[in-house]
């Protein structure tokens, strides 16, 4: 590990304060469960290390109007016990569970999996499905990014130097619409997803109004399927529905190389869990 | 289990622990290629890194090459002379003030390298042509066997059925939690001192003279506790290559293995292509077998061909099959060295023979229990090879496994739906202790010094692995002697203070180790029978002991403590402490087995295992699930139950992992999941409902019974769920891990049929 410096601000001012100062070195460090590995492996020309952990504004979970706003700090435990989360957007509680273990999910947060951009982060789907967006803050302001633009591929995120992730917005589905989230990996606990699906969709009089899905781990990138989303709009989804959707979804994937599992099956379970997603969800619109 | 509170509060002391005054830290350079040869090191920029205070390179390293206790093929140098031979091979290594400025020094040293054509698989490596691994060796081949029993062709040509298969197996790490360490130490007089975490303090102290071209005298092993072995922590070219970059450096040096570098350079189980035929009577009785296997060493031999030798015959002992015969071909690759694992090439050839015997029976149109049943060895067989069963609950083994799974009510049931359902079981037996290792001796000593407070210890050369044989130890001693357990304590293996033995390996250690201590306790009561006799004015014969105390048979009421006789014989001897020795030597030492045959009785007990699953196999997305696993073993008699337990729900564990998920991804030599995060070992949730059942078969060689257990709970793990997985979808599968995917290929194959 190379020399590093290191700073614990205490409030959002004093963080975005010394991030303009320190200049492109300078990294966030939040739960530290992937930066401090990737800091291991001299991966991360990090020179300074700002640890945010002790800046309140970026704690809690809270209702804002239409949307949720959870503090970039908030962690993976904490997201699945959330009663307001389980209670508005419960598929976030059930992706933060699919996560590594209790240990990682006490320590690793909802800012942090964002902002590592690791293909097969779990919440970055479902929190894309259903619009969600971050807010960041910098030394000259406060501005709003869509997930789906602020995640620009593997590791690689829409940040500016200065910048910090405050919080994200989660728009809260309305009474008709339910979002799902599945994936499949190598073993029953705490496997890195091999490829996962998030489905959003909202009905009116029993026929799909708006869809949108999006996977997970299969591309360097979570990618919208604009095309099957189309196909489900406008149509009362059944399990052939859902099949041919599902198929629809995983032609002309760019899958990433994933050394435990071949393209083939990973394509394959791609289209399982698709059809797994939409399936959950519209049971859940139509409840 | 007698150290359980420092293992769970975390103050118990690994290798990775040792730091001795003014201590240095090393790092090794490792090659980035599988095969090249090495045109230029340059060190320089590495030594002008503030910090750094030696580097060495193969230059450093002595010329002779050398090799593992009792092998015969010297192959390996401590750093790579001319070229490297897999990615990972040890090409520098560095000594610095801290391991962040070592591994910065290991970055700047700069290797010119002129690649070579590799060769990755065996069967490749086999073929005319083929780069040579190692050319002054002449070819690929490290080892060539060739036996038969009686006459193979013949009973193939009368047999009712035949089945012929070829089967492949993965390579597997070890996945211990503690990784390879090692702090050496030179002192004024030239005598080095390895801390090392290391199964064989007395293999080590061989080997390590060897290849550091010094005298054994010259080298003392300290054992640290070790943090999981499985096999994998016997002879590692980390300890000796510390000891000689600390020579270099004239200061301690630690090395410590990065998880990666496990990954890449430790010595992980031996895959095997296998090439098998069994051949059976209407009846049900099993006439024949021949099995060929192609094995891969790596880059190095290693104790590989005792491994191949292990795959191609020991199954055989499990039944009564008068015809057999075995080739084993063991070539070098440019790939990771393999070495002992948990099972030492028993499981690999289980896969291929269990497997086959019930496509046998399949043919046949018997039960695969009812064909076991009918062939299996019985207590006092001599087998086809050699083996003297003096125990044998392999009968008993198969009927309560094949009880706790519900065998004949779900054999067949699988149902027709997306999930379907199978019952398989598959059976081994191992060793405990393997004689034909080392030909100059087995056995094992101990000695045990009881002190003045009536404390004992023991010393024996058999390590504690983490499996708690310092328990079970401290167990039989203090059964003889008449102590309680908690005042007896079990010293790590020191070479300077321990006798020298074998080290725990080849499920040797509480049958071979268990009788040497047990002698060794009964030595030292029988002194401790004198004293109390002369004191209590009675016939040493006469004295018993309990509790700590000794007394005369029936009369209780007089006695004195076993601390005071201590003391007695103390204060009688000029300070001595009285001390029991005791050495255990199997009876038939002579009868090793024939080096070209390999016939002999290897061991001087056998325990068995069977074990019997139920699956659930998902046919829409290939996944095998789990719910019933009964694991049935002889293992002659429970010395401490949960130890034991322990042990087999580790190595089922261990087994299932090696049947269904872990598997060390090789592309072009390189690994490319050297991690815990991309090779799936299980975690406790993964674990399945399981029975564990243990046959007391008392085999007359062991302490009070007590045959080996460690390797034996491994070795049909694998195969069990492959025998269900056929049970439940009807396709047989023939490589593990059995993968979903390997799962869905079977299926669409068998579908197209």
């Amino acid at each position: 590990m190379r020399d590093f410096e290191y700073c614990r601000p205490q409030s959002l001012k004093e963080a975005v304060t010394v991030l303009a100062e320190k200049g492109k070195g300078a990294y966030p460090l939040a739960g530290g469960t992937d930066i401090l590995i990737e800091l291991k492996r001299r991966r991360l020309p990090a020179s300074c290390l700002v640890d945010i952990k002790a800046i309140p504004e970026l704690r809690g979970i809270e209702r804002e109007g239409d949307a949720l706003r959870i503090g970039a700090l908030t962690t993976h435990s904490e997201l699945l016990g959330s009663s307001l989360i389980q209670e508005t957007v419960p598929v976030i509680a059930h992706a933060a569970r699919q996560m590594a273990f209790p240990e990682i999910r006490n320590r690793g947060t909802i800012g942090g999996n964002i902002c590592n951009a690791y293909p097969a982060a779990d919440l970055v789907p479902p929190l894309i499905a259903l619009g969600s967006s971050v807010l960041l803050a910098s030394a000259s302001g406060q501005r709003e990014v869509g997930v789906a633009e602020f995640v620009l591929g593997s590791r690689q995120i829409a940040i500016l130097p200065g910048e910090v992730l405050v919080a994200v917005k989660v728009p809260v589905p309305v009474s008709n619409a339910a979002c799902a989230y599945a994936r499949a990996s190598t073993r029953k606990t705490g496997g890195i997803a091999a490829t996962s699906a998030a489905a959003y969709l909202s009905a009116d009089g029993g026929v799909c109004r708006q869809a949108r899905i999006v996977l997970g781990a299969i591309e360097a990138k979570p990618r919208f399927v604009a095309e099957a989303a189309g196909y489900l709009e406008g149509t009362s989804i059944s399990e052939d529905v859902a099949k041919a959707a599902a198929k629809m979804s995983v032609s002309g994937l760019s899958p990433i190389v994933d050394p435990r599992l071949s393209v083939q099956y990973r394509s394959y379970m791609t289209e399982l869990m698709v059809r797994q997603a939409v399936l959950e969800a519209w049971a859940e619109v139509n409840r | 289990m007698i150290d359980a509170r420092e293992k769970v509060t975390g103050k118990l002391e690994y290798g990775t622990d040792v730091v001795l005054p003014g201590m240095l830290h090393g790092k090794v350079l490792r090659s980035p290629l599988p095969h090249a040869r090495i045109l230029n090191i340059d060190v320089s920029k590495a030594l002008r890194l503030l910090g750094v205070r030696t580097v060495v390179t193969g230059a450093d390293a002595p010329a002779m090459p050398y090799t593992v206790a009792g092998q015969v093929l010297y192959d390996e140098h401590l750093l790579a002379r001319e070229k490297v031979r897999y990615i990972g091979d040890e090409v520098a290594a560095v000594a610095a003030t801290d391991p962040d400025v070592a591994e910065e020094a290991v970055s700047l040293i700069e290797v010119e390298y002129e690649p070579l054509p590799a060769v990755f698989d065996p069967e490749e490596a086999m073929q005319e042509g083929a780069p040579l691994v190692h050319e002054a060796h002449g070819s690929n081949i490290a080892n060539y066997m060739n036996f038969s029993r009686g006459d193979v062709e013949a009973a193939f040509a009368r047999a009712d059925a035949i089945y012929e298969g070829r089967y492949v197996t993965n390579l597997q790490h070890h996945g211990y939690i503690e990784p390879h360490s090692a702090v050496a130490e030179w002192d004024s007089s030239g005598r080095l001192t390895l801390y090392i975490p290391m199964q064989a303090p007395t293999l080590a102290r061989m080997t390590y003279a060897s290849a550091l071209g010094i005298s054994p005298e010259r080298i003392r092993v300290v054992q640290c506790h070790i943090g999981g072995a499985f096999g994998g922590k016997l002879e590692y070219k980390l300890h000796p290559l510390c000891a000689l970059v600390a020579l270099k450096a004239g200061r301690p040096v630690k090395m410590v293995n990065t998880r990666r570098e496990e990954f890449t350079a430790s010595l992980p189980r031996m895959p095997m292509v296998m090439y098998i035929k069994v051949a059976g009577l209407a009846d049900g009785t099993i006439i024949g077998k021949s099995l060929r296997v192609v094995a891969d060493n790596g880059a190095y031999n290693n104790y590989g061909p005792g491994i191949m030798l292990s795959a191609l015959l020991r199954h055989d002992n499990l039944y009564r099959i008068p015809n057999l015969h075995a080739e084993g071909i063991l070539l070098y690759t440019n790939k990771v060295a393999t070495g002992p694992f948990r099972g030492f090439g028993n499981p690999q050839g289980i896969f291929a023979f269990e497997s086959a015997l019930d496509m046998l029976a399949e043919k046949l149109g018997v039960d695969p229990v009812g064909l076991r049943l009918k062939n299996a060895s019985q207590k006092d067989d001599l087998t086809s090879h050699g083996w003297k069963l003096s125990s044998c609950g392999l009968s008993e083994c198969i009927r309560s496994a094949a009880g706790a799974v519900n065998w004949t009510g779900k054999r067949g049931a699988h149902g027709t739906g997306r999930k379907r359902r199978g019952v398989g079981i598959a059976c081994c037996l191992h060793v405990s202790g393997n004689r034909s290792f080392l030909p100059f001796f087995d056995g094992s000593s101990a000695y045990i010094r009881i002190n003045q407070e009536g404390k004992a210890k023991i010393f024996t050369s058999e390590t504690d692995l983490g499996q708690g044989s310092r328990t079970t130890f401290a167990q039989i001693a203090a059964e003889e002697i008449g102590l309680n357990v908690e005042d007896i304590a079990v010293a790590l293996v020191d070479t300077d203070i321990s006798p020298h033995g074998m080290g725990t390996w080849g499920d040797r250690a509480t049958t071979l180790g268990g009788n040497a201590i047990r002698a060794a306790a009964i030595d030292a009561r029988r002194q401790l029978n004198e004293i109390a006799a002369a004191d209590l004015e009675a016939n040493p014969k006469d004295i018993v002991a309990e509790n700590g105390r000794l007394y005369v048979a029936g009369a209780p009421d007089r006695s004195i403590t076993i601390a005071e006789a201590a003391k007695i014989f103390s204060y009688k001897q000029a300070g001595a402490i009285l001390t029991g020795q005791g050495s255990y030597v199997p009876d038939d030492i002579v009868s090793v087995i024939d080096p070209k045959t390999k016939y002999g009785n290897i061991s001087v007990a056998y325990p068995y295992a069977v074990q019997a699953v139920e699956v659930e196999v998902d046919t829409q997305t290939g996944e095998i699930e789990i719910l019933n696993l009964a694991a049935a073993h002889d293992l002659g008699r429970v010395i401490n139950p949960s130890a034991a337990r322990g042990q087999v729900e580790g190595a089922v564990a261990q087994g299932i992992g090696y049947g269904l998920t872990e598997e060390m991804k090789v592309e072009n030599g390189k690994v490319r999941n050297a991690s815990f995060k991309r090779y799936d070992v299980l975690r406790a949730p993964d674990m399945p409902k399981m029975t564990i059942e243990f046959v007391e078969s008392n085999d007359p060689n062991g302490p009070f019974g007590a045959k080996g257990l460690a390797e034996p709970a491994l070795n049909p793990t694998a195969t069990a769920i492959a025998n269900a997985v056929h049970d439940a979808i009807g396709v047989r599968l023939h490589e593990l891990p059995l993968t979903p995917e390997r799962v869905l290929v079977a299926l669409r194959k068998k579908t197209e049929v």
